[in-house]
């Protein structure tokens, strides 16, 4: 679990946290975030849903990229475990998950996720989630 | 829950390829293209026998069941770890590369499925990544009916795809 801030002291933009068990798939997350030219506040690292969280449990967050197939805890559960807590009601639910199914798609809409990204994806794909999300810089 | 359909190649094979050619489009910025038997050994026969190599193996499960395995050199898998995190590969270290041929295989596994069954669900179970050597990754093109080859970067690639016997009385 890492908590990195990559826009420096006083930095304004929302808070990210991105939960994947691949470190290499939330360092390209984390890149892409970086190159999207909106502002973002601190970015969280989670390598499943349990760590996510705690993570929830001590920082506030604005978004949540979550992939889905995780040991642990899963996406999925850790989605549910959120809607239980009125307090994180604001929070935007991302997934990036290689399962498109429509079945996975419906259960977690259910869930309040509000973007659903299939991998693989664009750099360019995950640039225009963020920049949708987020006002200019 | 298992039944009696299953993923034969070559079809299934077929459809894998092709889920690799997209992933290595859309996210590592390489080139994949068909390898037919006799291209790929050559290709194969070509690498260094001492040539570290990794498999990378996903198990998914639902209206059929089976495992997709992904074998390419530990070098090709750092080159594309680099260019996937827009890092030089230098600076990648073992378990980097291990845990990039997992989620490799796991986009290849995930795309294959949602392409050719998105209605239907399947469990992925997270992937394991073991070293290979090069005399099992040629005697496996040679003679594995599940396996085929990809040319990746033209750097050989196997592919492997295994169903899973279904379970008794399902």
């Amino acid at each position: 679990m890492t908590v990195e801030p990559i826009t420096g002291p006083g930095a304004t933009g929302p808070n990210i946290l991105i939960v994947d068990d691949s470190a290499m798939m939330r360092t390209m997350i984390k890149r892409v975030a970086a190159l999207a030219g909106t502002p973002i506040g601190t970015i969280f690292e989670a390598a499943n849903g349990r760590e996510a969280l705690a993570i929830l449990e001590q920082h506030p967050v604005q978004f949540v990229f979550t992939d889905l197939n995780m040991p642990v805890m899963t996406g999925t559960e850790l989605l549910r475990e959120m809607q239980t807590r009125d307090h994180w009601r604001g929070i935007v639910r991302i997934v990036i998950s290689t399962d498109g199914s429509d079945s996975r798609r419906h259960e977690v809409r259910a869930l309040s996720v509000a973007i659903y990204v299939e991998k693989p994806f664009r750099p360019e794909e995950m640039r225009d989630v963020l920049t949708s999300l987020t006002p200019a810089s | 829950m298992s039944s009696l359909r299953s993923p034969q190649p070559p079809d299934g094979l077929e459809a894998l390829g092709a889920a690799v050619r997209q992933v290595a489009e859309d996210s590592l910025f390489a080139c994949a293209e068909p390898c037919e038997r006799s291209r790929t050994a050559r290709l194969l026969e070509a690498r260094p026998v001492t040539e570290p190599w990794l498999t990378a193996a996903i198990a998914f499960s639902g209206p059929f069941d089976g495992v997709v395995r992904m074998t390419l050199p530990r070098a090709l898998a750092g080159d594309l770890a680099g260019a996937f995190c827009g890092v030089q590969p230098q600076s990648l270290d073992a378990s980097q590369i291990d845990d990039f041929a997992g989620e490799l295989a796991n986009m290849v596994c995930g795309l294959w499925l949602t392409q050719t069954h998105r209605s239907e669900r399947f469990e992925l179970t997270p992937p394991v990544v073991r070293a290979s050597a090069v005399r099992d990754v040629v005697a496996m093109a040679a003679a594995d009916p599940g396996a085929c080859g990809i040319a990746l970067n033209d750097t050989p690639v196997l592919l492997g795809l295994a169903a899973a016997s279904p379970a008794a009385g399902s």
